[in-house]
């Protein structure tokens, strides 16, 4: 049984870590590239996604912009149930940021793949039931 | 024919101070150059140049004409002040909505000349008369006092947080000096005036001395805390490019499955980005602790189990040491309990030691790092038999850029900032870090931080 290939929405102003990102996790899923904050908003609601990854400092705001979506991916009912994950550049310093807007987890770039992939596929385990 | 009244010491002095303010101004643009701070001082000193001349104007001559041109140029050379409070408030950095009843000073300042322009008092010399109970002159007078000391807290109150040590000293002793010869300056303004022997603009030297001397310290912290952010800034966007290297290498490395010369040289590559990272990372640590000051460094302290970040600094080290031919062994005691610690600083502390500790050890030596739990306390040593330190440097390795002097002989490159950010972050967790060490037969560094048990969820 070919099972679909979950369906996951990545937001970087960095067009070296979106291809880092499709390179590593490509295969496996299906991945979707935005660079910037309003793109993620307007994709994440039109199409479906079983995930979604955002950086932090990205356009149009620049230092938080990450958290400000995943704030109004939480606050609107069509996106609200799909898990988030933040990246960032900086250190742990936002880690308390990214739980307050309602993230399901959080990573510093250069992430530890294996890691990573642990917590997507938990994600998405729990959102399939 | 315009006839000079009489020439004494105090018309005399109101146009010496004139040329002072004028060479100063001078002066002040052709050592400064021209910045909108110097700019406005330049005015300040103009201005201040102007009032004395109309004051030299309105006394040494009898002649009408003349000194009522000198009252006009007087009043208008009265904005001084204005300016002045101006100038210390953008030098100050702050919203000036904020202080606006800063302002109000000097406004009463011009009201006062201006009335007694108005009012004829000062165009009579010799019928100058200071009344005591005239209310402009009882509100004016004190107000003399109080400029210096509003300036002087408004400046302090905004100034103190963005100055950092060396500067904080010496523009604290110049805020106080400046404040003790600013109050008794107008004092000897008003006893000349009392005594009816014209306006001596003392207080105007000293406050156009006194601001000088804060605008040029000011001046000096932010050319250095522009260096410090530049270099903050440049150690961010030189690590950016790492984090997409470093994972494109790992996925090859697990899409490819490669044969073990080519996995070596994936190690090698890994290895090398992750000195490079070391490096920048120190370069930011320093550089952001320093624009820091005089905060303290900022924890965000987390339950962390110590042990893990030490097992994932061995790895990351592991084969560089196997490649130099070093022994890289390590062993801990106790359970390993989870205390709250900054996860992050904590690992750079172990990169700095472990990786230096590797470095200044040749082939066939060993490195070891142990860890013990006490009852209070963790101690971590990190050990090896490398070149050693020389006594006389085992206290000045942990200060900003200072190597000890046998480095040299290793032919090993450094830039001498892991050690003292390591003291730094060891001292911020309200530890300690220790050296023993002999030259020639290698160094152990231990560093001990406090046990904090994270609170029970």
């Amino acid at each position: 049984m070919d099972k679909k290939k979950a369906r996951i929405l990545v937001a970087d102003n960095d067009p070296s870590f979106l291809y880092a990102f499709e390179f590593i996790f490509g295969e496996d899923y299906e991945v979707f590239q935005v660079q910037d904050g309003l793109s993620a908003r307007a994709l994440a609601e039109q199409e479906s996604f079983d995930l979604i990854v955002l950086d932090v400092m990205m356009p149009p705001t620049g230092s938080d912009e990450g958290f400000q979506v995943c704030e109004y991916l939480k606050m609107n009912p069509k996106t609200n149930n799909i898990p988030v994950i933040i990246v960032t550049n900086r250190s742990e310093q936002d880690r308390t940021r990214a739980m307050e807007v309602g993230a399901e987890a959080y990573f510093t770039k250069p992430f530890n793949q294996s890691e990573l992939r642990q917590v997507i596929e938990n994600l998405l385990d729990q959102s399939r039931k | 024919m315009i006839h000079m009244r009489s020439l004494n010491i105090y018309n005399i002095s109101a146009i010496v101070c004139c040329a002072i303010y004028l060479a100063f101004a001078y002066f002040t643009y052709v050592k400064h150059g021209k910045s909108s701070t110097i700019i406005k001082f330049i005015a300040l000193c103009i201005v201040y140049s102007v009032y004395c001349f109309g004051i030299f104007l309105l006394f040494a001559f009898s002649n009408d004409i003349v000194s009522s041109l000198g009252t006009i140029i007087h009043v208008v050379g009265s904005f001084a002040p204005v300016i002045l409070c101006d100038f210390l408030l953008t030098v100050a950095d702050t919203r000036k909505k904020e202080y606006w009843f800063a302002y109000i000073i000097p406004v009463i300042f011009i009201f006062i000349a201006t009335y007694h322009a108005l009012k004829n008092q000062l165009l009579d010399y010799n019928n100058y008369k200071f009344y005591p109970p005239n209310l402009i002159l009882a509100i004016g007078i004190p107000v003399f006092f109080v400029i210096p000391i509003i300036y002087t807290y408004l400046l302090y109150r905004k100034t103190y947080k963005i100055i950092n040590s060396p500067y904080r000293l010496k523009f604290l002793k110049q805020l106080f000096i400046g404040t003790c010869l600013m109050i008794p300056a107008p004092i000897i303004d008003v006893a000349f005036i009392a005594a009816r022997k014209g306006i001596f603009p003392f207080s105007m030297i000293i406050s156009v001395a006194y601001v000088y001397q804060i605008m040029h310290i000011l001046d000096l912290e932010a050319t250095n805390r522009r260096r410090v952010e530049y270099v903050m800034s440049l150690a961010h966007e030189l690590k950016s490019p790492l984090a997409p290297i470093q994972m494109i290498i790992s996925g090859l490395e697990s899409k490819l499955a490669p044969e073990p010369k080519t996995k070596e040289a994936f190690q090698v590559i890994s290895y090398e980005i992750e000195r490079y990272k070391n490096l920048i990372n120190n370069l930011y640590l320093m550089s952001s602790l320093e624009s820091n000051q005089p905060e303290p460094i900022k924890l965000n302290k987390r339950p962390v189990v110590l042990n893990n970040i030490v097992t994932d600094v061995i790895t990351l080290y592991r084969n560089g040491a196997e490649r130099k031919g070093i022994q890289l062994t390590y062993q801990s005691n106790g359970n390993q309990p989870t205390i709250l610690a900054d996860s992050d600083l904590v690992r750079q502390v172990l990169i700095n030691l472990i990786s230096n500790s590797i470095k200044y050890t040749t082939s066939g030596g060993k490195v070891n790092v142990n860890i013990s739990y006490g009852k209070e306390r963790v101690y971590v040593s990190v050990s090896d038999t490398g070149a050693g330190i020389p006594k006389k440097d085992q206290s000045t390795i942990f200060e900003q850029f200072c190597r000890a002097e046998n480095i040299k002989q290793t032919g090993e490159g450094g830039a001498g900032l892991g050690l003292s950010i390591t003291k730094m972050i060891v001292e911020a967790h309200g530890g300690k870090i220790f050296v023993e060490s002999k030259h020639g037969e290698g160094s152990k560094f231990t560093f001990y931080l406090p046990i904090e048990e994270p609170v029970g969820r």
